[in-house]
């Protein structure tokens, strides 16, 4: 209907006016009918203007209704009752004078002022109608489709007015209208909505507006309405038809409300649970803090519950301290010794069942007896989130078995809702850093095999074959290799730590070394500057170990220097022995001054056609067996070399890769695996 | 890698000499706990003593972080006249010392009462 205004702008001055001018045209015909004379209007044009006066009446209040939605019926009764006792009050009054026989006077008290009253009348029973339709609004097809055919009929009826109608057409128009109205008389659904306030204030004013309905039929009757519409009260189906579906709507609320009383409060709770469910299911969708929906779920619990005194534990710094939260009248002290007294086994007055445990009457519990002075009834809710205690609710009331079953079962209910949104909470905080430790796997990764050379070093007399297997978290394991014309350089290392540290130590000793590569000749000078850079770069409980290698071809010699390094294994092809070589070295950055030097050895070794030199990193060497937990060692990999020794660089290398998989039984090792085989041709 | 689940622990077991503290090592000194042990260990410097004495009889594995909390306070030790002293270390613990060089830096005797000797 509000649309309508919209629709059609042009009603907006036209209905006021046409409601005006229709109650004066009945106005004045009505007079005119007393005097005979030259003010004598036809009869028919009285029906034509009253029945235009109803519609445009009913037309008007529909378009105009600013009844502000949601519907408060509080404030809508009250509005409704203030204009039925200002309605009642105008009708009324004329009542007041003293009835003269004759004379001005007796004619306006008797003729004109009951004309006058009508206009008040009829505008207070459309308005009425109006906003009672919106009470009764149960936005169902159903509801509607009757309250359309109401408001149809009471145009009808308004068309009747046009004529008198015989008795019979009246009383099939009853008929008719008392069908919807009977239908729509019993919907008083938003009387459930009411709460405990409120009800007080509705059932008054209900009442009230009772007694006006009834004290405007009764005027309506006692008035001679022949005065007023030509007619019989009955002969008038539009202000009939109002004023008792209004009234009886009225009546038929009163008498909802009142035999409704004690259902008020089990609805006003019931939906305050409601609520509460909303509240806590907006934390799980909003990612509330564990925090906000421990304090919501205290808030609500000690709220609906009724409860006196209530708190939440809650355990920290892993399950060795407790914190409460607390609300309502208990005292820190107190709460310690009903937690303490809870957790003991008691028989008398405790009720135990899944998922709560409750305490009927404190006073005659073993161990609670002094706090039962106080509080008789205690409620506990242990809550466990993912298979962890994390922590419990507790209620307390003053007077013995205080909690009904309803009670417990929604407070159950709304610990498990927190719990599942504390669970959710967690879920989610694991997964973003499950995702954050995969993205930073993934970072130091390409990082670190970036900084590892792409293709090993060709050359007539040697093959280098490398693999590099990264662990779940990159670690330091790092190898570069140095060309300069015919010489080849080699260093493989480990520095210390795990993930993007690591790399980040990697990328910074891969420019040290390319800072020094003039010094690649002189083994020991390049040990010595890498020692003191790294010990100017590098955190104090960083350190690194590395293998140095430098070859001599037309010598068959090979340099190497073992900073703290894995030994190197060593396979001589004459006699088809693999030993690991022995030899001293300290590791880089451990000694970081110049008294480094003494610490570094550098060695020289012979070498022959076919021998091999194995290089590794002790990720290898520690690679446990899943179900043994024994370390693959030295003496595995010393085996499968001298084993392999016949194949090519490359060959042994896979073959001592597949050898860990297959220790390893398709698990992956926990520390960086670098292997390096080098074959003398 | 070991898996038993035994908490590190860094115990005081006595002070014989003022100064000199012999200390027990027990558990694991791997990434985590090596983290208390450094503060632990940076405590008891800052306290003033001098000579360290470990206890590694029960040591049943250490990483490169327990090596680091090593390596990182000897110098505040050593430049004081002070030694760090390792006795009693099972053999794959004293092999990872070895290869590291730290014997060089170290000192590792089999007994309490040989590590009491070089202090004597």
């Amino acid at each position: 209907m509000p649309d309508t205004l919209q629709r059609f702008p042009w009603l907006k001055p036209l209905l006021p006016l046409a409601v005006f001018l229709a109650w004066g045209l009945a106005a004045a015909s009505s007079a005119s009918e007393a005097y005979e004379g030259p003010y004598v209007l036809l009869p028919w044009v009285s029906g034509v203007v009253v029945a235009l006066f109803y519609t445009a009446s009913l037309a008007f209040a529909l378009v105009y209704d600013q009844t502000p939605k949601p519907v408060d019926p509080e404030i809508l009764l009250r509005n409704m009752l203030v204009g039925g006792l200002f309605t009642l009050t105008l009708v009324l009054l004329s009542q007041l004078f003293p009835p003269a026989n004759r004379g001005p006077l007796a004619y306006f008290t008797g003729e004109v002022y009951p004309l006058l009253a009508c206009l008040p009348l009829i505008i207070y029973q459309v308005r009425s109608f109006v906003r009672i339709r919106h009470l009764i609004d149960e936005r169902t097809v159903s509801t509607r489709q009757w309250l359309r055919t109401m408001t149809a009929l009471l145009f009808v009826s308004a068309f009747a007015a046009l004529f008198p109608l015989p008795d019979l057409a009246l009383f099939a128009l009853f008929a008719l209208a008392a069908v919807p109205a009977f239908s729509l008389l019993f919907r008083v659904r938003w009387i459930g909505e009411l709460t405990q306030s409120s009800r007080v204030y509705v059932f008054v004013y209900l009442f009230l507006i009772t007694w006006v309905h009834l004290g405007l039929v009764l005027w309506f009757f006692v008035e001679d309405a022949h005065d007023i519409f030509f007619s019989q009260a009955y002969q008038n189906p539009f202000p009939l038809l109002l004023l008792i579906f209004n009234g009886g709507y009225a009546l038929m609320s009163l008498l909802s409300v009142l035999f409704n009383w004690p259902m008020t409060a089990i609805m006003e709770r019931r939906n305050n649970d409601i609520f509460g469910f909303q509240s806590l299911h907006e934390q799980i969708s909003h990612q509330g803090s564990a925090e906000d929906i421990q304090e919501l779920l205290l808030d609500l619990c000690y709220r609906n519950s009724g409860a006196r005194a209530a708190w939440f534990t809650r355990p920290f710094n892993g399950g060795q301290q407790v914190q409460y939260l607390k609300r309502g009248e208990v005292a820190l002290g107190q709460i310690s010794r009903w937690e303490s007294g809870l957790r003991q086994q008691a028989t008398a007055e405790v009720v135990e069942r899944e998922g709560h445990l409750y305490v009927r009457n404190a006073a005659h519990h073993e161990h609670l007896q002094d706090l039962g002075t106080q509080f008789k009834t205690a409620l506990s809710f242990p809550m466990s989130v993912n298979g962890h205690p994390e922590g419990s609710l507790v209620l307390l009331k003053e007077h013995e078995d205080a909690f009904d079953e309803y009670s417990i079962r929604m407070l159950g209910t709304y610990v498990n809702q927190a719990r599942l949104a504390l669970e959710k909470n967690r879920l989610v905080a694991q997964a973003v850093e499950n995702e954050r430790m995969k993205n930073e796997f993934e970072i130091a990764t390409r990082v670190q095999e970036n900084l590892l050379p792409r293709t090993e070093p060709v050359r007539t007399w040697v093959n280098v074959s490398v693999a590099y297997r990264p662990a779940q978290e990159v670690g330091g394991d790092c190898y570069d290799f140095f060309e300069k014309g015919n010489d080849v350089f080699i260093v493989l290392g480990d520095v210390t730590g795990k993930g993007m540290g690591a790399a980040f130590n990697v990328a910074e000793l891969k420019g040290i070394f390319h800072s020094n590569l003039d010094h690649l000749e002189d083994p020991e000078e390049f040990l010595f500057r890498v020692n003191t850079a790294v010990s100017a770069c590098f955190d104090p409980q960083i350190f690194l170990t590395l293998v140095f290698l430098s070859f001599r071809p037309m010598e068959n010699q090979f340099i190497y220097s073992r900073a703290g390094h894995c030994p190197l294994l060593y396979y001589r092809a004459s006699d088809g022995q693999a030993e690991y070589l022995q030899d001293k070295g300290m590791g880089l950055g451990i000694v970081r001054t110049d008294r480094y030097r003494s610490h570094i050895q550098v060695n020289s070794h012979r070498f022959d056609t076919n021998d091999i030199i194995v290089l590794f990193t002790d990720g290898i060497m520690e690679a446990n067996h899943p179900e043994t937990g024994e370390e693959f060692g030295l003496e595995r990999l010393r085996h499968i070399v001298a084993r392999h020794a016949f194949f090519t660089a490359e060959e042994i290398k896979r073959r001592i890769l597949d050898d860990i998989q297959e220790f390893l039984g398709g698990g992956r090792a926990g520390d960086d695996i670098t292997l390096m085989v080098i074959k003398f041709q | 890698m070991n898996t038993t689940n035994k908490p590190t622990g860094l115990n005081l077991i006595s002070e014989p000499i003022v100064g000199a503290l012999i200390l027990k090592i027990s558990g694991e000194l791997d990434a985590s706990s090596s983290l208390d042990f450094d503060v632990r260990l940076k405590q008891l410097i800052a306290e003033g003593h001098t000579h360290f004495i470990f206890d590694g009889t029960e040591l049943a594995y250490i990483a490169s972080a327990g090596l680091g909390v090593f390596i990182s306070n000897k110098d505040d030790v050593y430049d004081k006249g002070g030694q760090f002293i390792f006795f009693g270390l099972r053999e794959g613990v004293q092999n990872v010392f070895n290869l590291l060089g730290l014997t060089d830096l170290f000192t590792f005797v089999s007994s309490q009462e040989e590590a009491m000797d070089l202090l004597a």
